[in-house]
């Protein structure tokens, strides 16, 4: 494959990774405005409140403060995605620590932070709901009045007679199983720059993975058109789902700078990100498994409870993920999952990388170790036997156009079992042990009949350069340079003569944006595809130039020539600039809006509805030091069902990115609430991977080439987390026969497994 | 008005005066007063390292120093490792491991790999490890960094073993 593609299918640096290693890239707090201000904003201490009043008089008195606003001052209008629940600044009463009650607009941030310390807000604390299951009794505390009993959305799905396959089955088996709150930490602050043009439209600068939801969500809070609303989307500090959708601050900041009449930036402080961000939903899972002797895996049934926090955002669509994708990843005859999203007075949740799929994976992919173990069988080869196959539609009616999970599965594991450590040593004190958990997740994720498209525009500057615009952000995974080699690639011009424009949605083509990792699938593919158009109209107007027919023209290396007569040929510079500069001009512009050839689902949320299926495989080698519970991470094959790497290095930084955030939520990540407030909301106490605690990690690339995908390829980038938390669980069982069912595996939780003797020591 | 207090330092090797608060950190002094926005600012706790710049040679985070700890002193950011917009050889290298993902930590490492590599010509793993033990990445999960230190430190032998020189360094900061 590597010979046959000149640009595409082969490492490359990343085209704007110059930029960002000298300092140039600019991301959003590194511009400002002349009459920029700063805003801040007011949060509530109390998880659940009354507002009986706001006094801002002190505030708006300090000097340098040019506005403070509360929800009296802004349009009252509910936003949400599903269930549109939250306002702006909230209207009388507040739903978590961290709820948004007035904002200041000061010319230093300084003088804003003074100004909030100024603004008195007398609360009646209300009676909290802190659990989902305590949220769900009759009669518990309502986070809203209009949700009765909490529920911000229930799903039943069923398939198959899945009681009756139940009862044909030689064991089954249930389980409980717990995921853990955890944020996803980009290391750039989210913000805005909100700025009312004398024309009556709105600018707004944000590094957001999806411009165009930003778009119309910005102009449904405000009660403005869209078309009145522009996105500019600077360089993304790292967004890993987290950055998808807009959040109060950005509506916030349009309210100040119309108020003020000036630009307003807000950056979220650190302690922010961790109180008021949106984290990954937490679920309790419930998992039953019907299996026959053989290993034949037959029929599973969920019931998930899942906490969505004081507001739901895209909670709705985690819970849809998670109740389902894994149905998919093996020959299921039936399913049943029951799934309850609840309201508490927790910090809302919403997208994280896997976007809910990763949190079934963890039960299932830890179920299927539990019951291969209890029934004697080997869990690989259990998983061998039950995996879906490329031909197969599975259960939830995806058809599958490739699929490498056998293939990933027989890699990883193959790799871990190599280059094994000792099982054991310090006389036993040291445990070592190996698991392995499987994946499937999505490129593309078209919702009912909705459409999963992208648009691409390419445009030859007469120089002969490319101008790519795409509405999908890079949010640092290399989406840019994946586009550049695709347009590279189909023109025949060497990738130093493509560039990939930032988006703008007043000037990009329409995008949904860099979520369901269907950016290199579907944005990709209208690259290629608008490439292709733009190469036609300048092979047409090479013909006319050289005086030969197109048909007869190839491009290699930014050059066109005759293939029967390669003596004939001139530059793509030379044809663009003689395009371009004549009053017969050529367009040399080519706009494609591509979706792909899916059908969505039915109301019953059966259907193909990703333009491919992703499929991969993780082993993993863990240490466990049986007398503090600390467990290590030491090796980790990756193995993943790419499709086709159109850059393999940016395959192998999503694998090893991947592999560091899901070891983190495994090992360390966690957000601690107590009576709903945070009691780590800083760098220092909630617990990222450093350098040091770094596994080895062997990337495997497997290629299925893919029938849609542009020359094959299908996403990866929330793969890689997804099989970290399973693999690492079924290592640990290996190491020290004990089975957490509970992220994260802490020290004290692995201490107390491995010494249940001492589990009353401390009392 | 807020009193003031004159800060002379050097700045990428020019010398620079500036009218600082005595609360004013030297990340701020840096990005808002002398408009150098390379230095980032992710935690403003001293977590993360984002903030990281050179002074007298010596990694920290510029988010915990006030700034008029830089009097007198020689200060280098991003800005001033690459000479004449030409990339430094450790630049370079992060680009050509794939340690460069959503580039926000990356001028941060680059300098604390810089202070590493005007210490030690051929550094340890180990030695790599501990020195970028203090920045967050949460793209990349850092094994390209460690890639990225030893690449930069062969093209930096190399350089060495052509010119003599310091690596295309820009001004030597000690």
């Amino acid at each position: 494959m590597q010979t046959k593609h000149s640009a595409v299918g082969r490492d490359a640096d990343f085209i704007d990774a110059a930029e960002k290693v000298t300092g140039r890239a600019r991301y959003l707090d590194d511009l400002s405005f002349p009459g920029m201000l700063h805003g801040k904003i007011l949060r509530s201490p109390y998880p659940h409140a009354r507002i009986k009043g706001i006094d801002i008089s002190r505030a708006a008195s300090l000097a340098g403060v040019k506005a403070v606003i509360t929800s009296a001052d802004c349009p009252g209008i509910r936003f949400g995605l599903d269930n549109p629940d939250v306002y702006m600044l909230a209207v009388d009463k507040v739903r978590y620590a961290g709820d948004e009650v007035a904002a200041v607009a000061a010319v230093s941030e300084e003088a804003a932070e003074e100004a909030l310390s100024l603004i008195d807000v007398e609360y009646e604390p209300l009676p909290a709901v802190y659990h989902p299951a305590e949220a769900m009794v009759p009669g518990a505390p309502l986070v809203h009045e209009d949700k009765p009993g909490n529920i911000a959305k229930i799903y039943e799905i069923v398939r198959g007679n899945v009681d009756e396959d139940f009862a044909s089955c030689d064991c089954v088996f249930e389980e409980e199983f717990g995921t853990s709150l955890v944020q996803p930490c980009y290391l750039e602050p989210f913000g805005v720059i909100a700025d009312w043009e004398p024309n009556g439209r709105l600018t707004i600068w944000t590094g957001i993975q999806s411009a165009f939801h930003a778009r119309a969500e910005i102009a449904k809070a405000l009660g403005i058109d869209p078309s009145s609303v522009t996105v500019k989307v600077p360089y993304i500090g790292g967004g890993f789902g987290g950055k998808i959708w807009i959040r109060n601050f950005h509506p916030i900041a349009a309210v100040l700078a119309r108020k003020t009449g000036r630009p307003v930036k807000i950056v979220l402080s650190r302690e922010e990100e961790f109180i008021a961000s949106r984290a990954r939903v937490a679920a309790g899972i419930k998992l039953k498994l019907g299996m026959m002797r053989d290993g034949t895996m037959v029929c599973k049934e969920a019931e998930i409870i899942a906490d969505n926090g004081a507001y739901s955002w895209a909670a709705p669509k985690i819970l849809l993920n998670m109740s389902m994708r894994t149905d998919c990843l093996y020959r299921f005859r039936s399913s049943r999952t029951v799934s309850r999203l609840v309201y508490t007075n927790h910090v809302p949740t919403s997208g994280f990388r896997g976007y809910g799929n990763a949190q079934m994976h963890f039960a299932l992919e830890s179920m299927v170790d539990i019951c291969a173990r209890k029934m004697g069988l080997d869990p690989v080869e259990v998983r061998l036997k039950n995996a879906v196959r490329s031909g197969d539609t599975t259960l939830h009616g995806w058809k599958l156009r490739s699929c490498g999970l056998s293939e990933c599965i027989d890699k990883a594991a193959a790799a871990i079992k190599e280059g094994r450590l000792p099982g054991e040593e310090a006389g036993g004190r040291i445990r070592r042990g190996v698991g392995v958990a499987c994946m499937t997740h999505v490129s593309g994720n078209r919702g009912g009949d909705n459409f999963d498209g992208s648009s691409a525009m390419v445009r030859f500057q007469e120089d002969g350069r490319l101008l790519v615009y795409s509405g999908e952000s890079d949010m640092g995974q290399g989406a840019r340079t994946v586009f550049a080699q695709i347009a590279a690639e189909a023109l025949g011009i060497p990738l130093s003569d493509v560039i990939v424009m930032p988006v703008d949605t007043d000037v990009s083509p329409f995008g949904y944006g860099s979520y369901s990792s269907r950016v290199t699938t579907v944005g990709g593919k209208a690259v290629l595809l608008a490439a292709r158009q733009v190469r036609d109209q300048l092979l047409k107007l090479a013909g006319k130039l050289m005086n030969e027919s197109p048909d007869r023209l190839e491009i290699r290396d930014g050059v066109i020539f005759d293939r029967l007569d390669p003596g004939r040929r001139m530059t793509v510079a030379e044809a663009c600039r003689a395009g371009i500069r004549t009053r017969q001009a050529a367009e040399l512009t080519a706009y494609v809006t591509y979706d792909p050839p899916t059908e969505g689902t039915d109301s019953d949320y059966y259907g193909d509805y990703s333009s491919a299926y992703n499929y991969g495989a993780h082993g993993v080698e863990v240490e466990v030091d049986t007398e503090t519970g600390q467990v290590r991470v030491l090796r980790v094959a990756a193995a993943h069902d790419v499709g086709f790497a159109i850059n393999p290095k940016g395959v192998r930084g999503q694998i090893s990115g991947g592999v560091a955030q899901g070891t983190g939520w495994a090992l360390c990540e966690n957000l601690v609430l107590k009576e709903g407030v945070l009691q780590n909301p800083s760098l220092s106490s909630y617990i990222l991977m450093t350098i040091k605690d770094m596994p080895s990690i062997k990337p495997i690339i497997v290629e299925t080439d893919d029938p849609v995908g542009p020359y094959g390829a299908k996403g990866v980038g929330e793969p890689t987390l997804i099989p970290v938390p399973p693999a690492i669980a079924n290592a640990i069982e290996d190491a020290v026969g004990v089975r957490l069912r509970d992220l994260p595996f802490t020290p004290e939780k692995i201490f107390r497994a491995v010494n249940p003797q001492l589990k009353e020591a401390g009392k | 008005m807020k009193t003031g207090q004159v800060l002379n330092f050097t700045l990428n090797g020019e010398q620079v005066e500036v009218l600082v608060d005595p609360a004013e950190t030297l990340v701020n002094v840096i990005r808002k007063k002398l408009l150098l926005t390379g230095t980032k600012r992710g935690c403003e706790e001293g977590e993360c390292g984002a903030c990281t710049v050179l002074l007298d040679g010596k990694p920290v985070n510029s988010c915990l120093v006030p700034a008029m700890k830089a009097h007198g002193k020689a200060v280098v950011t991003i800005e001033g490792i690459s000479a004449s917009g030409e990339l430094h050889p450790i630049q370079q290298a992060f680009i050509e491991a794939g340690a460069v993902q959503c580039g926000f930590c990356t001028p941060g490492v680059v300098l604390s790999a810089k202070s590493l590599l005007d210490r030690v010509t051929l550094p340890s793993e180990e030695e790599i490890k501990t020195e970028l033990s203090g920045h967050l990445c949460r793209c990349t999960g850092y094994v390209q960094f460690v890639d990225a230190v030893r690449l930069a430190a062969r093209k930096l032998g190399r350089f060495h073993d052509r010119s003599g020189g310091d690596g295309g360094a820009g001004r030597s900061v000690v």
